[in-house]
């Protein structure tokens, strides 16, 4: 099984779209990350891990690789969290992947299953509003992407109430209101 | 005077350089400059927001509407002031971006920070480079600076007289490089505060007031359908400067022979008009007049600089 998402690295104030794909094969239960991700990146695994098990969900006993693409550019910092957690989960089957369609997706994880704030997230709603998409970002920064114009938000203050309102099962509010 | 001289700054976004001995207030000016600033565009706001996001220094999304006044610290390393670092962030000219970056006690900055500035000054940008790209930050400011006019600061004052001077207040002063200096559209000196108007205070004018005046004089330069999108005196380069001017020919003249006299260079000669624009605006004035340039040229020029 497989999944694709998008989100951003940042140069500057100006940003570069990255996708990020997660993919499931048989093999030793492992998860490695590849396209240049430097230590804040490579450090996501820790935190998912540990925020999808604060959430009572188990990892699949599968060899998982999380590729940043594209592969030859250096990805810093800890807003890949989000989008590699929500890459597992569709990969897992628990969220639809159609729920993520169209949306940039940025979030730092705490072991708890919170979601955290980070930092530039003004510039990447810009950024997303420019191409014509939506922003799924941290609770706290989503006063912020509301203020780069009408674009579809979604902010939530955890993975838990992330994961029900991309399942429609209990609808988060919007931050613009 | 040094009050005028802040308001005129303030309309144009003009870069200030006040020299005075200790005590006289210099660093209060700049502070107060902050409160008499007109108030930011949405596109000013939106880019000052996002500069401050990027550096971790918005806090709850709040859309910064004031100015920013920004003002590091002479030991500030120049990753600090100019942005870089091991992330890549935005230093102390980008967050200042929009606003005033104020850098005290000029001289005790170290001459190779200070050069790093004169990049960034003149080009409004600021370049930080990584191993394998270039990652550029805006930051467009307002450079507002102060010293002393050397060591012991009180050159100039008879009552305080060193036997140093003026070999040391030369020495002290050749620590600014000539093309930094360059950069200061405005060259004020500060006098001491005299005991006398601290214990017996006259009737100034208030904040608010002078910022209305400031804002209106902004305004003006912005009715300009030239300047219409929100640009600012110091923003215009000789083709456009003629055009504002709107200057009669003997008054042409009269600026040509000051300019003359004082061996204005181009660019010197630029910026005298450019601070002459001002004062005209905030004279309410549409065209630039005689006066207008006289008191422009009064700012050029500093007995203690030479």
């Amino acid at each position: 099984m497989q999944a694709s998402l998008h989100t951003l690295a940042f140069r500057g104030l100006e940003t570069v779209p990255v996708h990020v794909q997660v993919h499931l094969s048989n093999g030793l239960p492992n998860i490695a990350i590849v396209g240049l991700a430097d230590k804040s990146v490579v450090e996501s695994k820790e935190r998912v891990r540990a925020a999808l098990s604060s959430l009572g969900l188990s990892l699949p006993p599968k060899r998982i690789a999380v590729n940043l693409a594209p592969a030859d550019l250096s990805k810093e910092g800890s807003h890949y969290d989000l989008p590699i957690a929500l890459g597992l989960l569709i990969a897992m089957g628990a969220i639809p992947s159609d729920s993520v369609d169209n949306m940039i997706v940025m979030g730092e994880l705490s072991l708890d299953g919170g979601i955290t704030g980070v930092n530039g997230i003004l510039a990447a709603a810009l950024s997303a509003a420019a191409d014509g998409k939506g922003m799924i970002c941290p609770d706290i920064n989503g006063a912020e992407a509301a203020w780069s114009g009408d674009i579809k938000i979604i902010a939530a203050p955890s993975l838990i109430a992330l994961i029900n309102h991309l399942r429609e099962d209990q609808v988060l509010p919007d931050p613009k209101g | 005077m040094a009050k005028r001289a802040l308001q005129i700054a303030a309309v144009g976004a003009h870069n200030l350089l006040m020299v005075g001995p200790p005590g006289s207030g210099k660093s209060m000016l700049a502070s107060r400059l902050a409160g008499i600033l007109p108030p930011m565009l949405a596109k000013e706001s939106l880019e000052a927001t996002m500069i401050h996001s990027m550096a971790g220094h918005l806090d709850k999304g709040g859309l910064i509407v004031s100015r920013p006044f920004r003002d590091p610290h002479h030991s500030s390393s120049v990753a600090a002031l100019v942005g870089g670092g091991a992330k890549a962030k935005p230093g102390e000219v980008s967050l200042a971006h929009g606003g005033v970056l104020f850098l005290d006690e000029l001289a005790e900055w170290p001459s190779h920070q200070l050069d790093s500035l004169r990049q960034t000054i003149e080009t409004g940008r600021s370049v930080v480079s990584r191993a394998n790209h270039h990652v550029t930050y805006p930051a467009r400011f307002q450079l507002i600076a102060a010293m002393n006019p050397c060591r012991c600061g009180y050159l100039g004052d008879p009552s305080r007289a060193c036997s140093k001077a003026p070999r040391c207040g030369r020495d002290y002063m050749t620590k600014i490089s000539g093309p930094l200096l360059d950069r200061f559209d405005m060259m004020i000196e500060v006098e001491e505060i005299p005991i006398s108007v601290l214990n017996y205070p006259s009737a100034s004018e208030n904040t608010v007031t002078v910022a209305e005046r400031v804002k209106a004089a902004r305004q003006r330069s912005f009715n300009r359908p030239l300047q219409a999108e929100g640009m600012v005196n110091v923003q215009l380069d000789g083709a456009m400067l003629d055009e504002v001017m709107g200057m009669t020919v003997s008054d042409k003249d009269f600026l040509q022979t000051s300019a003359e006299t004082l061996r204005l260079t181009a660019r010197g000669f630029h910026r005298v008009m450019r601070v002459a624009r001002c004062i005209a605006d905030l004279d309410k004035n549409d065209t630039v007049e005689r006066q207008h340039i006289a008191e422009a040229m009064q700012y050029r020029w500093l007995p203690l600089l030479s």
